[in-house]
């Protein structure tokens, strides 16, 4: 049984990724990798050495490219010429000081994260690092780079975020090697002359990217997050109303596992008969069998509910079930993902003696993103329980928020459910058998029973 | 040990003896946008999957119970050995993904509650706020090998929205599966190439003509569902073990 139901923001989207900690100030929006068509048949007239015969290496350097792929070099080439133009000196704009590979590293990550050109992770890394126009000989060069197939460009960002590291310190190395080969620069740094040519270098393929399928980093919206939002937290919401428990205290536990699904107590010996004790908790309380979760020493099982949520863009295009498409109500599915994306710059006021100011940086989902949201449940659900997934979808269209700092404005969103099955009811069956058992509902919260023989949560 | 049945589950039998089996390929067609978490340890069974579904079927709502014996589960798949209290080692490979690019998403986890006394911390200990990495791989279809009745095969995998683990948050969504006829020996569904493409217990080597003295260590394993049962467990060889150039 399905429910689909489409998000459409009213406000911008905040959803950070949580894994995301690299020293730079600029908070970017989770990326979930997936498999996207990147081409339509660019890469097939496309010959590497087009591209490499303007870019010579060192005969000392042109070794580690052995074993790499076309893209890596592209990487690296292209950081090498960041490091030559703003790198003399003490560097320009953040590229100076001794810090500058700490930030050079830390903004390529995040540039290359939020950019799918190398024209727009040019641009990105260009204003993050407040770096100015390059030289004028430059221009030719990055025309080169901005040229390239959009697959290449692509794999390029990609290793750009994944090996900022390595590639830093490839390039630099290479650029070098590459002052070496000035008479100058070796007579005033004592360092022998390299004095072999430049080396071109030759990649037969692509490396791996003719098949134009790769796989990206593309914004998402992660499904546990909708989970908790638009289900767990709203049937909490309605059956804390229902029950009236605004002032009645429960065991921690007991609000756990309604809240986010519980944790097992550590030490804690399991009853005999959990599959009987589950059973008797997810008839008590449909929602937990809707939802599943853990009590002090055992899990209920696996939940009804698998929640799915998808940012509709061209790169999702072929992730939607036809229903959702013929509805007409998908109407972004032409734009890309990255062209949905902006730049929020935030700040926190001093207090009276100029402590706590702080400006910080963020990125966002503009207002008009839609997200299409996708609850299956088994063909053996029960009723109740597919009313309590009735109740969640009812309570979100009274709290309909999605992401984070809903607080500040962010994530309010319009909620359209376009399509489900007959399940009104079983929504009035749900809230009546929660009204009709009030007194035996909260009894068993209360208690720690949660409907079981045995107290189950403390 | 013996084995446990369950009347609407034994059913089943009926509805699957007799018929005709082939060598078919089953493919899940993944959602691009939902990546698919699976340990390398504990492959996603095919047998497994249907096992579930026939229960679920049988069950309806409800659950199994705590039971300390192996379940009879009948599957419309040929099977190729059993042991003597009728454990079934059906002709299915592990279903595997066919390109396999690893990556990992975090989860996270939080506590907010309002209703309960304040004597716990939320910085750290049971109700600490918690971020999850989850190992996942990208890839556009899983394929497994398996020897049994297509039509049923089909009609039980429309049950299945998504496979893997954490499919209640969004991983792993299928978007259709396409079970297709194809030609090869009901063995092919256990041993490839010299590599070991679903659990086999050590006791049925001899069956499959293997020469248990060249075989490598043994670990401890399952290959009945349900494969997390611990009474299914003993020596035996996982998927991807490499077994030389002797069968």
């Amino acid at each position: 049984m399905i429910t689909e139901i489409l998000l459409t923001a009213l406000s911008p989207v905040s959803h950070h990724d949580p894994a995301v900690n690299d020293g730079s100030n600029t908070l970017t929006f989770l990326r979930h990798p997936q498999i996207v068509n990147t081409g339509s048949g660019e890469l097939a007239e496309f010959d590497t050495s087009e591209f490499c015969i303007h870019f010579g290496v060192p005969s000392t350097v042109s070794d580690i490219f052995g074993d790499v792929g076309f893209a890596d070099f592209v990487s690296v080439s292209l950081v090498r010429h960041i490091i030559e133009w703003y790198g003399t000196g003490n560097g320009t704009g953040l590229f100076s000081g001794i810090n500058r590979y700490d930030m050079l590293a830390s903004r390529l990550r995040s540039c290359a994260t939020r950019a799918n050109t190398l024209r727009g992770f040019y641009d990105t890394i260009s204003r993050d690092l407040q770096l100015g126009v390059p030289p004028i000989d430059s221009d030719i060069l990055l025309m080169h780079y901005f040229r390239l197939p959009q697959t290449i460009q692509i794999a390029a960002i990609d290793r750009l975020s994944r090996d900022y590291t390595s590639i830093i310190s490839i390039a630099r190395y290479w650029q070098k090697e590459a002052q070496r080969m000035h008479p100058a620069y070796a007579t005033a740094t004592g360092l022998p002359l390299l004095d072999k040519p430049l080396v071109q270098l030759v990649f037969e393929t692509p490396d791996g990217l003719a098949n134009q399928r790769r796989v990206v980093r593309i914004p998402a919206i992660s499904a546990n997050s909708v989970r908790h939002q638009m289900f767990r937290s709203p049937l909490w919401a309605h059956l804390t109303r229902l029950l009236g428990l605004t002032n009645v205290e429960l065991p921690p536990a007991v609000e756990g596992i309604f809240v986010n699904g519980g944790n097992i107590k550590a030490g804690v010996k399991p009853p005999s008969s959990t599959a009987y004790h589950a059973t008797m908790i997810r008839q008590k309380f449909p929602s937990l069998d809707l939802l599943g979760g853990v009590t002090n020493s055992f899990d209920l099982g696996e939940s009804a509910l698998n929640v799915h949520a998808w940012l509709v863009c061209k790169e999702n295009a072929t992730s939607f079930p036809d229903t959702a498409m013929r509805s007409g109500k998908l109407t972004n599915t032409a734009l890309s993902a990255f062209d949905m994306l902006d730049n929020v710059t935030a700040t926190r006021q001093a207090t009276r003696h100029g402590d706590g100011q702080m400006i910080y940086n963020f990125e966002t989902l503009i207002p008009g993103t839609q997200f299409y949201v996708r609850a299956t449940c088994p063909d053996w659900t029960g009723e109740l329980t597919m009313g309590a997934l009735a109740a969640a979808v009812n309570e979100y269209n009274t709290m309909s928020k999605i992401g984070g700092q809903s607080a500040r404005g962010y994530g309010l969103v319009d909620c359209d459910v376009i399509n489900s099955q007959c399940y009104t009811d079983a929504l009035e069956k749900y809230e009546k058998y929660l009204t009709d058992n009030k007194d035996a509902l909260i009894e068993e919260l209360v208690s720690g029973h949660l409907g079981a023989e045995i107290r189950v949560c403390s | 040990m013996m084995m446990r049945h369950i009347p609407s589950i034994d059913r089943w039998d009926d509805v699957f003896n007799g018929l005709e089996m082939e060598p078919l390929i089953v493919r899940a067609n993944m959602v691009h946008a939902s990546a698919i978490s699976v340990y390398s340890q504990r492959p996603i069974r095919l047998d497994a999957l249907l096992a579930w579904v026939i229960v679920k079927l049988s069950l309806g709502n409800g659950v199994l119970d705590n039971g300390t014996m192996p379940l009879w589960t009948p599957l419309p798949i040929r099977s190729l050995w059993h042991d003597d209290i009728g454990r079934q080692l059906w002709a299915s490979s592990a279903l595997t993904p066919v390109t396999d690019n690893r990556d990992v998403v975090i989860q996270t986890k939080r506590s907010e509650f309002r209703h309960s006394n304040t004597k716990y911390r939320r910085d750290a200990g049971r109700w600490m706020s918690r971020m999850s990495p989850t190992p996942i791989s990208v890839t556009d279809m899983c394929q497994a090998y398996v020897y049994g009745h297509k039509e049923w095969i089909e009609h039980l995998l429309a049950h299945v929205d998504a496979i893997g683990k954490h499919r209640s948050r969004g991983l792993g969504a299928v978007q259709s599966w396409e079970v297709i006829s194809s030609d090869f020996d009901p063995i092919h569904t256990a041993i490839q190439d010299n590599v070991i493409q679903r659990e086999l217990p050590v006791r049925s080597a001899h069956m499959l003509g293997m020469d248990t003295t060249t075989l490598p260590p043994s670990t401890p394993i399952a290959w009945y569902p349900p494969y997390w049962a611990p009474y299914n467990m003993e020596p035996g060889w996982t998927v991807g073990t490499f077994i030389g150039d002797f069968f």
